[in-house]
């Protein structure tokens, strides 16, 4: 019994993680140059370990600058264009989302644009929420392309609505 | 600790993204994993993952060389960070989309180690979590009581006692099965 057991959890060993993922993750988390001195003071330090639970803040503006390597007007635009929403209806509805998107845009580029600084753990949940913005609004862009208009405009609302929870996160 | 890492890590600290990429390479695995198995579901273990190597990027600065491999410090993190996930869970989630199944990861094993494998997982989670905890940096990380004792601040002791009480508990969740 223990030997099996312990054959089982050391085969669980075999988990990996996306190799894409992998790979974007790291480029983004490079992406942002840490403090060379931390803004914050450490709030503890456990005994023996050195270890500061409370981590430093980023410069906000570095986000931004994420968000617009991700993010170039034109590749919104792209997605919006008549030609890849002939229906009406669509037409209409993709607007709307545009339009949505593009306000929601502004207003988070103006909050990181005005903050100094930003705290690492919104700065993290930040990025995981641009990168998975990006991949709906990429996937909605393959969709579109394949004249799968429905499924696309579904992408593209799921877009709407991360950029909304973001919205919420950093009012 | 990986050859040279001392440096790596000292370049690090000084701002060279290359040298904490390096052990981004080398222990993003282990914490993906690690997270993974706590929380059952792949696109949190992602973004876990990818806040815990952020935040340890981002506070490279305080990070002190002790004598402490880089690892324990990257699991402290790992482990406080699915402490806040839970916290923060929003209690209406799908019991669904948390149970999620390891196999899809596991595409080459055989159907049979599979079902196998996903019920010594599912087992671990029904451990509390400093069970789960050591039972996976022990058996599956293979670190050793030390390493371990360090990443849960208790001692070498300690550690043993929660193994052996871990071990007892799944067992009788297997046999219950």
């Amino acid at each position: 019994m223990n030997k099996n057991l312990l054959k089982n959890l050391g085969a669980l060993k075999k988990i990996k993680p996306d190799a894409e993922y992998s790979k974007r993750s790291r480029l983004l988390i490079l992406s942002v140059q840490p403090l060379k001195e931390p803004a914050l003071t450490p709030v503890f330090r456990a005994p023996r370990f050195g270890f500061v639970f409370k981590f430093a803040t980023i410069p906000a503006i570095a986000i931004v600058l994420i968000m617009i390597i991700f993010w170039g007007s034109s590749y919104l635009g792209q997605l919006f264009t008549p030609i890849f929403f002939p229906q009406k209806g669509l037409t209409a509805e993709a607007e709307e989302l545009n339009h949505s998107i593009q306000i929601k845009l502004s207003e988070i580029k103006y909050y990181l644009e005005t903050q100094s600084t930003i705290d690492a753990d919104t700065a993290a949940t930040l990025q995981i929420q641009l990168q998975k913005i990006t991949d709906e609004l990429e996937e909605a862009n393959a969709l579109t392309s394949q004249l799968k208009l429905e499924e696309s405009l579904e992408k593209i609302k799921s877009a709407e609505q991360i950029l909304s929870a973001i919205n919420g996160l950093i009012r | 600790m990986i050859d040279g890492e001392e440096k790596l890590i000292l370049d690090a600290i000084s701002g060279e993204a290359s040298a904490f990429g390096l052990l981004y390479d080398k222990y993003q695995p282990q914490i993906y994993r690690f997270i993974y198995l706590k929380v059952s579901h792949r696109e949190e273990a992602e973004d876990l993952t990818h806040q815990v190597f952020f935040k340890a990027w981002q506070n490279i600065g305080n990070y002190q060389m002790k004598g402490l491999p880089f690892s324990s410090w990257l699991y402290r993190i790992a482990r406080n960070d699915v402490i806040d996930h839970y916290r923060t869970r929003k209690a209406n989630l799908d019991i669904e989309s948390v149970d999620e199944p390891a196999v899809k990861d596991l595409t080459e094993q055989k159907i049979d180690d599979n079902i196998k494998l996903e019920s010594v997982r599912k087992a671990v989670l029904q451990l509390n979590h400093e069970q789960q905890d050591v039972i996976l940096m022990r058996f599956v990380e293979e670190l050793s009581f030390g390493e371990i004792a360090k990443i849960m601040d208790k001692s070498n002791g300690a550690v043993r006692i929660l193994q052996h009480r871990a071990i007892r508990n799944l067992k009788k969740i297997l046999n219950n099965e």
